[in-house]
């Protein structure tokens, strides 16, 4: 078998190799006698491949959080919050703090703009004495 | 070794006509001046009670604070050191030598009065101690007021409030001993951490925070921190660290609970903190992270104005360009 | 294979973000109609994650954002197909030329460019076909049509990239 005239949209099933034996077999069989369609085919290619070649793309953050924030106020029962409120409330009063809860990054810039800022030490300093509850 | 460093960064700064040494604020009627003054000449120990407000609500709590020999010493769950120049935190039992590196390189502090009128008059006692009230204002608006010691100049309590009048952060002694603390021991084997700083007048590539930011900030310092930049900048009370690093933030590297605010065109996440504020976004290739003790709402004024980047520059193209050509002929896609 | 454990709604979010946001962005051509699907997906996901059956999870991320664009085109009521030019299907332009081949370093944003301008159908058959990797069997099953017109609307689709990208999107 093969094909009398161009096989046009065939070329794309050929390239992804969804085509049947019979129907793979005529096309190459076309393909050999028609330049124009072998040329179709390479360009074709050209842009599947640059489809293909398109990179992943960085989920702009905030995205999942917004998402998993609605959800968490939404399906957060009331004691679970008013247990949550009590503990954060806990861990700001608590001297011991634990400092486990604050992502290095964050918690690390918040002392080094300390540092790096001057004025009254005891006054600016002070609030730094006490980690940042960012909790992850 | 200290007092070396003390005795050149002073005269730097006199050869330089700034007035100032590390990270004090400049200008004979700051009273944040006297009172860090007052503090590193003082001997004392006391307690304060540091008392802030945030979205969750009111939280307080208390630490130490001990003053020998120029060094004031605070002892909370974060242990930290203050010299005139230094900044020490301890961190895994060891201390990390924080403060700007260079001084002659960190440019001068605007002067407190350029956005605040500064109105003193006689204050109510302090822990029974008569003090002076400082009030900062900005046009008719009270941004923060002050209660320094009339005996020693120590601040005794200061108030930061929000644009409608309510405190966000009040930091007063509850307890003071004027005299010498026992048991204060300088840092040693302190790990010095300090970073290159760059000419505050011109950023590196691709950097470009500007020299000036809406709300009376001006850029002080500029910093090599992290993989990336910190530039400092001062309103003369409050300061602000912008962190930009090259690349984008993974979306695990953010805590959670941040409420979302726009900075330019970009989406931002705030956080609360003890002193302030935490604002983390990415914007084009680089993430920014600004850490301000003003209030929210000024802080994110503040930050608006920085440019927003993003769209990639003609060269920036072609070297992306240029990238794909070189892992299309080394076969790497 | 082992028994793939079905993930928590939160791990799917974190896991395949990049992927969902990928899609997204292929489907919509721009940053804000993406974020918006991707948290319309994750939504739908939250609903249907107990029906998950473990397979593909891509292919089942997939069909949701799918649905979830193409309901999205519906109720804004875009226009369905926009007429090819007279001459795309007929002629077979020539081989790329050693300038082309260099131009198989095309810019993704160009690439981008080209595809936010494919009609919608042409558009999705196309990304479900080489983002996603989608047989066309499973996109005729995903977009209710034969197994024909997913051949054409893909071949077509690639051909009105490559006219685009060769007639310079820059």
């Amino acid at each position: 078998m093969t094909f009398a005239e161009h096989p046009g949209d065939l070329l794309s099933a050929y390239i992804d190799g969804e085509l049947s034996a019979g129907e793979t077999a005529a096309i190459e069989g076309h393909l050999v006698g028609c330049p124009a369609c072998r040329d179709e085919l390479t360009a074709t290619s050209w842009a599947r491949q640059a489809m293909r070649r398109l990179p992943e793309l960085e989920l702009p953050f905030g995205v999942v959080e917004r998402v998993l924030a609605r959800e968490r106020a939404k399906f957060l029962p009331v004691a679970w919050a008013g247990a949550a409120a009590a503990a954060v409330a806990l861990a700001f009063l608590s001297l011991a703090a634990p400092q486990s809860a604050t992502p290095p990054t964050v918690g690390r810039m918040v002392q080094v703009h300390a540092a790096s800022t001057g004025g009254d030490p005891v006054s600016g300093l002070a609030p730094v004495a006490v980690p940042a509850s960012f909790s992850k | 070794m200290t007092g070396r460093r003390t005795v050149a960064c002073v005269a730097v700064a006199a050869v330089l006509g700034v007035g100032l040494c590390g990270a004090v604020p400049a200008g004979a009627d700051n009273p944040l001046d006297k009172a860090s003054q007052a503090a590193e000449t003082v001997a004392f120990s006391g307690r304060l009670r540091l008392e802030w407000v945030d979205e969750q609500g009111r939280h307080a709590t208390e630490v130490n604070v001990r003053s020998a020999a120029g060094q004031v010493r605070i002892d909370g769950p974060q242990p930290l050191v203050a010299t005139a120049n230094y900044r020490y935190v301890l961190r895994d039992n060891a201390w990390d030598l924080l403060a700007p590196g260079d001084p002659s390189m960190i440019g001068a502090y605007p002067p407190m009065t350029r956005k605040y009128q500064i109105v003193q008059t006689s204050g109510p006692n302090v822990i029974g101690r008569p003090t002076t009230e400082v009030d900062l204002m900005v046009g008719p608006l009270l941004a923060a007021r002050m209660y320094v010691d009339q005996a020693t100049g120590l601040l005794l309590r200061r108030e930061e409030l929000d644009a409608s009048g309510q405190p966000v952060r009040v930091v007063s002694f509850v307890q003071l001993s004027v005299g010498q603390p026992a048991g204060m021991a300088a840092p040693h084997d302190a790990v010095d951490q300090r970073p290159p700083t760059i000419g505050v007048s011109a950023l590196p590539a691709p950097y470009h925070a500007p020299a000036r930011l809406s709300q009376g900030y001006q850029r002080v310092a500029v910093l090599r921190r992290f993989d990336g930049i910190e530039v400092v900048y001062s309103d003369g009370l409050h300061s602000l660290s912008v962190f930009e690093r090259p690349g984008h933030l993974g979306t695990t590297d953010l805590p959670s609970g941040g409420s979302a605010v726009a900075v330019g065109r970009w989406q931002a996440y705030r956080y609360a903190w003890p002193g302030g504020q935490v604002v983390v976004w990415h914007a084009g290739d680089s993430s920014y992270t600004v850490v301000g003790d003003a209030p929210a709402a000024e802080v994110v004024s503040a930050i608006a104005t920085l440019p927003s980047g993003g769209v990639p520059t003609p060269l920036q193209r072609m070297r992306r360009a240029c990238r794909r050509l070189v892992q299309a002929v080394s076969g790497e896609w | 294979m082992a028994e793939e454990d079905i993930p928590t709604w939160e791990e799917v979010a974190r896991r395949y973000g990049r992927f969902l946001y990928s899609v997204a962005y292929r489907l919509t051509g721009n940053a804000d109609d993406a974020q918006d699907l991707v948290q319309e997906v994750l939504l739908r996901v939250r609903r249907g994650l107990s029906s998950y059956q473990p397979g593909s999870m891509e292919g089942w991320l997939s069909r949701i954002a799918t649905n979830a664009f193409l309901d999205d085109v519906r109720r804004r009521n875009r226009r369905p197909v926009e007429l090819l030019p007279e001459d795309l299907d007929r002629s077979a332009p020539g081989a790329p030329s050693a300038d082309e081949a260099l131009a198989a370093a095309v810019l993704s944003d160009d690439v981008q460019t080209a595809l936010s301008r494919l009609p919608e159908e042409f558009r999705v058959a196309v990304v479900l076909c080489d983002v996603v990797g989608l047989s066309y069997a499973e996109i005729a099953d995903r977009l209710g049509v034969p197994t024909g017109t997913v051949r054409s609307r893909i071949h077509r689709g690639r051909t009105m990239l490559r006219h685009a990208l060769a007639g310079g999107a820059r």
